[in-house]
């Protein structure tokens, strides 16, 4: 299991936009991915599950991943949200 | 949540024709419990907000929301149509959630209340009975709960 601790810069927090490309980014990889923040933990395959975590402008998210292709699926997300998913 | 979300701000299997119409209904429901202080302008910031991101989220179930200068009491609403619509280019709708907060709150609100909504749904029962349920009560205390 690898996992990265990543900071939401972006305005609005993942939420809307940003979450539906991370949602995507996930998707398009193998590995098992969780999003956890406050305690909570989930996939970071499902919108639905993501929006659950209410994660605002500042907060450090942490993902981890398990299989073939976490590493990628991590430097991935983890450019998604430095690039503030394009904004 | 306790006062977000009241019987009055539900509506079941209504036959609305397109997104418009929807919207429409939502500030409908939302002037009549007395929580907008200008319909119209909730209305142009929704459709600000959908122009910058479509709230379509799969499932046929969509969350328009705004933080708006129209809004004087927050307010969560559930539209319940009697067919799908076209959403977004991709996505249809029958579950619709409308958020409503007013421009001046800073608490992030509409955010806890969207997370709130999307934890009901994930709840496979829970997510049935808002699809099935005759109940508006039954439907306010599953969102609730």
């Amino acid at each position: 299991m690898k996992s990265v601790e990543l900071t939401i810069e972006n305005e609005v927090g993942l939420h809307a936009r940003p979450a539906t490309l991370f949602v995507k980014a996930a998707q398009k990889h193998q590995a098992e991915i969780t999003v956890s923040f406050d305690g909570k933990s989930v996939s970071a395959k499902s919108l639905l599950g993501l929006l659950t975590l209410a994660v605002t402008k500042g907060s450090v998210i942490s993902v981890a991943a398990e299989g073939e292709d976490a590493e990628a699926a991590l430097a991935a997300l983890s450019e998604l949200v430095s690039n503030n998913f394009g904004e | 949540m306790s006062d977000i979300i009241t019987q009055d701000l539900i509506a079941l299997d209504v036959a609305l024709a397109d997104k418009a119409a929807v919207i429409g209904q939502i500030a409908d429901l939302l002037q009549a419990a007395g929580r907008l202080k200008d319909r119209q302008r909730y209305i142009d910031d929704v459709y600000e907000r959908e122009a910058m991101v479509p709230t379509g989220i799969g499932n046929q179930i969509a969350i328009p929301h705004a933080r708006s200068a129209g809004v004087g009491e927050s307010g969560l609403v559930f539209v319940r149509l009697a067919a799908p619509i076209a959403w977004n280019e991709d996505e249809q709708a029958r579950l619709v959630f409308g958020i409503a907060v007013p421009d001046d709150n800073a608490d992030n609100l509409h955010l806890k209340i969207l997370a709130n909504v999307a934890k009901k749904l994930l709840d496979d029962k829970i997510k049935q009975l808002i699809e099935e349920s005759q109940s508006k009560q039954e439907i306010l205390e599953a969102l609730l709960a």
